[in-house]
């Protein structure tokens, strides 16, 4: 051992002997552990009578002859176990402890069930409740509780009752958050100010920013962003643009995303971002943040068929893709689908996300899984709603990925994040969906922003 | 060219994963075992990591909540972390892991020297051991990377597949990530 290794040694001690006794002891752990182990088993178990009655009434048959092995995955493991899920979320049953205000001698915030939002007069820690989906299987399912620390001061108001004046004069804007942000750390943002129309070809300046070429993305020119629709605008299956609101997040203009049928697949809005402003590709690394309107909920139906296929409902309303190996740079797939709506007996709507990662560069991927909330926090409607991803792309078990509402950690994923070899990510808003309840479903954006540094809703007040 | 939209295919599996009733007796049997195995774990483990990670991460209160929920996690989980070849690099790498995910999300990533205000029992401690100040900065511009494993070789000395375990990496890594720290650590005295 060299003369450094053991003055190390020696320094370490010393200051190791330095530090305070720990304020936690093992009835802490214990406690905390057996309170989300029994909300688990809970949630285990009324997930499992469910899953057999779903095998009673379906005859077992169809069930049987699938080959999903879509699946939840933990995210506290450090190598995720993949244990097949049913998909419904469900309120916890009553002997199932949701998180007190008390925490380990740190308060921790109330959702009021009413209106699922914390009470503005309240500044102080939040319990983030990171949580991941009630399961069954032969360990007893996780349940992760991550904290943010985040203040719930000037959170942002309902549109149509603003109660500052910035709110009713339209001066909020991305420019307060960059101007909070370091110099350097913002990638790319909008305000969609303007109000240009991208199907006239006349796509909004922030978004096409400094590329080359005219084209939106079907010249073969690289991009720095553009559109991809699918399906029929002139016959308003689906209808977009940059459009005047008076409910705008920030200024005038917002991001209306319309689609008009949802039964078929073939329809679909999105918005693609790939490379900063300085035409390099995204970082493997970035944080990416948009306030989404919902005006309506969307409920959509858990399978059924279309055109002769099997297919699952979702909702779709942002993407992380990754370039397919080759370099074809029009050609990306889907390494998480953001995914908003309900199923017919949750109580309301969640983000849950999508992961094809496994699949490598397959398009038809039967190894795609579910990362979802074991307590979801409702997505409200009729107001505007922060979102904001933590998105570290790796193909090793060190990727991340953490997703933020209303500045609330909902999500956390540690494991593979990059489904494809190449290193480019792209970051896309949308909405598509199957199995819609109703045809229409909209979505409004406003004020996204990508940047390498941490970006919270009270930043663009 | 069509741009894939990334539909989700069979996103409900119903057909496994159902728990199968235990015998309550056994269950019962099981649970208290695993519940001595844990206090027992717990007992020669808490310590070490929480120390580990206030100093890997120079934030006592934030080393403390990380252990805690490391270890909360590790009981929720027991009968299957307990079968691990190291639990408690697994419960380190859950609250460094859960640490990590504070400090960025705070803005808060730069480490101070401070490890925290000692308390009169850590002053009475000391004994036989006097801080070396030049050492101690150094070990503070280090990297949280280069500093966790530095930790735990030399405060826990853990073994390098134990700390690569714990860190999630490759013993190759253990030791490139070591060689590195203590260059730089070299390099820093040096300079002074």
């Amino acid at each position: 051992m060299s003369d450094l290794e053991t003055r190390l040694k020696r320094q370490l001690a010393a200051q190791s002997e330095q530090l305070p006794s720990s304020a936690f002891g093992i009835d802490a752990a214990v406690g905390r552990g057996r309170q989300r182990r029994r909300r688990a088993i809970a949630l285990s178990s009324v997930g499992g009578m469910l899953a057999v009655a779903g095998l009673l009434i379906a005859g077992g048959a169809l069930l049987e002859s699938t080959n999903s092995r879509s699946e939840t995955v933990f995210a506290d493991q450090p190598q995720p176990e993949r244990v097949p899920e049913p998909r419904s979320r469900l309120d916890p049953p009553e002997d199932a402890p949701v998180p007190q205000t008390v925490e380990n001698g740190r308060p921790t915030l109330e959702i009021d069930p009413d209106s699922n939002t914390i009470p503005a007069t309240q500044t102080t820690m939040i319990d983030g409740a990171t949580t991941v989906g009630p399961g069954h299987g032969a360990e007893t399912p996780t349940t992760v509780s991550s904290t943010a620390a985040l203040s719930t001061t000037d959170r942002p108001e309902a549109p149509g009752a603003p109660t500052t004046e910035a709110a009713t004069t339209g001066v909020r804007s991305t420019a307060a958050a960059i101007d909070r942000l370091p110099d350097g750390s913002v990638l790319f943002h909008s305000d969609h100010e303007g109000c240009a129309d991208i199907e006239d070809g006349r796509a909004h300046a922030d978004w096409i920013e400094g590329q080359a070429g005219s084209g939106l993305n079907e010249d073969g020119t690289p991009t720095y962003g553009f559109a991809f629709n699918s399906g029929d605008s002139t016959n308003g299956d689906i209808d977009w643009g940059f459009v005047e609101r008076p409910d705008a997040r920030s200024g005038r203009c917002v991001l209306s995303m319309a689609l008009n049928r949802a039964d078929t697949g073939d329809d679909a809005i999105r918005l693609f971002r790939r490379y900063d402003r300085n035409g390099s590709p995204l970082p493997a690394a970035a944080y990416y943040s948009a306030w989404l309107f919902l005006p309506e909920e969307v409920v959509f139906d858990a399978s059924g068929s279309v055109d002769g296929r099997d297919v699952f409902g979702f909702w779709n309303v942002f993407q992380i893709k990754n370039d397919v190996a080759g370099g074809d740079d029009r050609r990306s797939m889907s390494a998480f689908s953001f995914n908003a709506g309900r199923l017919p007996d949750e109580p309301f709507m969640s983000l849950s996300v999508y992961s094809k990662v496994p699949c490598g560069g397959a398009e038809d991927c039967d190894q795609a899984f579910t990362i979802e909330q074991q307590q979801p926090i409702a997505i409200p409607t009729g107001r505007w709603v922060h979102f904001e991803l933590y998105l570290a792309s790796r193909s090793g078990a060190d990727g991340e990925l953490q997703v933020w509402q209303d500045g609330r950690l909902i999500l956390d994923y540690v494991g593979p994040t990059e489904r494809t070899s190449t290193v480019r990510r792209t970051w896309a808003l949308g909405n598509l969906g199957l199995l819609h309840h109703r045809p229409s479903a909209t979505v409004l954006v406003d004020d996204p922003l990508i940047s390498t540094r941490p970006i919270h809703p009270e930043l663009f007040d | 060219m069509v741009e894939p939209i990334g539909l989700p295919m069979r996103v409900f599996p119903v057909s496994t994963g159902v728990r199968q009733p235990q015998s309550s007796i056994s269950s019962t049997r099981r649970a208290v075992g695993q519940d001595q195995q844990f206090q027992e774990f717990y007992r020669h483990e808490a310590d070490g990591i929480y120390r580990a990670l206030a100093l890997a991460l120079g934030d006592v209160e934030l080393a403390q909540e990380a252990a805690n929920e490391g270890m909360a996690r590790a009981y929720q989980r027991w009968t299957k972390i307990g079968n691990y070849d190291s639990p408690a690099g697994w419960v380190y790498r859950v609250g460094l892991n859960w640490a990590r995910s504070r400090l960025r999300k705070t803005g808060n990533e730069i480490l101070t020297t401070d490890t925290g205000e000692p308390t009169a029992a850590g002053h009475q401690a000391r004994v036989g051991h006097e801080v070396d100040q030049d050492l101690r900065d150094a070990l503070a511009k280090l990297s949280l990377d280069a500093r966790a494993v530095v930790v735990l070789r030399y405060l826990l000395e853990w073994s390098t597949i134990d700390t690569a375990t714990a860190l999630g990496v490759a013993q190759g890594t253990v030791k490139s990530r070591l060689a590195r720290a203590l260059a730089e650590l070299e390099k820093m005295l040096e300079e002074r």
